[in-house]
């Protein structure tokens, strides 16, 4: 940008702060946005972003700024980082490298770092790294594949560098969370070898020992994940929560009785609960819930999408709202989606106010 | 048919808006090109394909569920998701999908995409030829009248 194209975008940046000054609104803090994108200014787009939303919390484009912002912001530091690494490769820079793909959730870009950094020094780092973007691409996207690699990944870190405790967790967290309690206790076995006589590890290992009788094959646990879309461990966390049956049933009963309401439903691995349709059309209606969210949750992971949050039919029947959530499936049939009240209710029949994802 | 996504495609949060047939083929798409951005959603045609395919798949898959009720095919299906939300709203003989960013309500979609909707079925009817009257018009009644005249005239001459 030539220096008469730096004044002016100068002088643009400075009327647009006034008129922000005299009246702060989301569309004000939008344009002194866009004048610092032109002057290709990106921590003060992200700055000034960062403003608004706090004034303005929950507006669609000061978010979608600041996160593209934020992706500049990363993706000029990434440049940064390749050419150093061209020219002095050092594991402190494929370490940052990874770590920041990592955060902005770039799986497949972090695990190409991490292979470059593998192939060029055969440092046991990068291997620690690639298992922990397999990792993070498995309980994001619950495939079979995924999981596999990364648990092998981490069991040949482990194997390469022995003192390293992070491969190790990453095998035993993986195994726990499939269900897979052989593989989860060999990796607790190791890791109390590492650190002897650890209260933690020693209360997590017998957990996992009583758990020992219906253990499941890895491999087997890892194809009921990718099915279910579900991770075994997650359940044995939820009957802390509203397991309580009869909470349930008084929180469908109250969302049953609203008006404009056709059903309620509350199902559980096996166990449905329906409010409003009766006989079988009542088992009719928990099989369409149910089926409805064994293909929703296996296209949101094809799709590239995440895991399934929440789906919303409507049509000539009215609304079918589905929350898939930690501690079971909510679903409303109603004449219009759920109002505020009964969003709540279903939130946290399901569980899912903090969603489903860790 | 572009031009009737594009507006779709220029709302923020918009990623993708397309206009596939029932069966997933893609007949029309938009995707979002802002200032700073240039990495395409879906970079092969390949792989649009497949994308459109798979979630006309599970709408599909949907409406089969619905229908152990008896209920009809869904007007509009959502998919909210960690990393984004599809949307899917049928039209006559098509379906327009949109796939949105993470955390951008759904519910402001709804008008634009009735709308593209409306502007596909203008287009449409603008494009087919208008199909003849079951009655004959003015027009092509008005030539007779000046026979009877005639007719008159010669009846009063005699």
């Amino acid at each position: 940008m030539t220096w008469l194209g730096r004044l002016a975008g100068r002088r643009r940046i400075r009327e647009a702060a006034r008129r922000l000054g005299v009246d702060p609104c989301a569309e004000n803090y939008l344009a002194l946005a866009r004048e610092h994108i032109l002057v290709g200014d990106s921590q003060e787009v992200l700055r000034v972003c960062t403003e608004g939303l706090h004034e303005h919390p929950g507006d669609a484009e000061l978010t979608r700024l600041a996160e593209r912002a934020r992706a500049l912001l990363h993706d000029q530091r990434i440049k940064v980082l390749r050419s150093d690494l061209q020219i002095a490769p050092r594991p402190a820079l494929w370490r940052e490298l990874c770590e920041l793909q990592l955060e902005v959730r770039n799986t497949a870009k972090a695990e190409e770092a991490a292979e470059a950094w593998w192939k060029q020094t055969h440092d046991p780092q990068a291997l620690v790294f690639r298992a922990r973007c397999r990792t993070e691409a498995f309980f994001e996207n619950r495939r079979a594949e995924d999981g596999r690699a990364a648990y092998e990944l981490a069991i040949l870190a482990a194997d390469e560098n022995r003192s390293d405790e992070t491969p190790l967790r990453l095998a035993f967290e993986i195994a726990r969370r499939c269900g897979a309690w052989q593989e989860a206790r060999t990796a607790l076995a190791r890791l109390l070898e590492l650190n002897p006589g650890n209260p933690d590890l020693e209360q997590r290992f017998r957990a996992v020992q009583a758990n020992l009788s219906e253990a499941i094959s890895f491999e087997r646990a890892l194809m009921e994940v990718e099915r279910s879309g579900e991770f075994k461990d997650d359940c044995s966390v939820q009957d802390s929560g509203l397991g309580d049956e009869v909470t349930v049933r008084s929180l469908l009963r109250e969302l049953g009785s609203m008006m404009g309401v056709h059903g309620a439903v509350y199902v559980r691995g096996g166990t449905a609960l329906v409010q409003g349709p009766q006989g079988p059309t009542a088992d009719r209606t928990a099989r369409t819930v149910r089926d409805v969210v064994q293909t929703s949750r296996a296209t949101a992971r094809r799709l590239a999408l995440g895991n399934t949050m929440k789906i919303e039919l409507e049509g000539a029947f009215g609304v079918l709202t589905v929350l898939p959530g930690e501690r079971g499936t909510a679903a409303f049939w109603g004449l219009e989606g759920p109002n505020e009240t009964q969003q709540e209710i279903l939130s946290s029949l399901a569980g899912a106010v903090g969603g489903c994802r860790r | 048919m572009k031009a009737v996504l594009d507006p779709l495609a220029h709302i923020p949060g918009v990623r993708l808006a397309a206009l596939i047939s029932v069966d997933g083929v893609p007949i029309a798409t938009a995707e979002a090109t802002r200032e700073g951005e240039t990495a395409s959603m879906i970079d092969q045609d390949e792989e649009l394909n497949s994308y459109t395919a798979l979630a006309a798949g599970w709408l599909a898959d949907v409406t089969r569920s619905c229908s152990q009720l008896s209920w009809d095919s869904p007007l509009r299906a959502v998919l909210q998701a960690t990393h984004g939300t599809l949307v899917l709203h049928n039209a006559p003989g098509a379906i327009v999908l949109a796939v949105l960013e993470r955390g951008v309500p759904y519910e402001e979609l709804r008008v634009p995409i009735e709308g593209a909707i409306g502007r596909m079925q203008r287009l449409l009817r603008r494009s087919v030829p208008e199909p003849p009257a079951p009655l004959p018009s003015q027009a092509e009644v008005a030539p007779a009248a000046p026979v009877v005249r005639e007719e008159a005239r010669k009846g009063s001459q005699a």
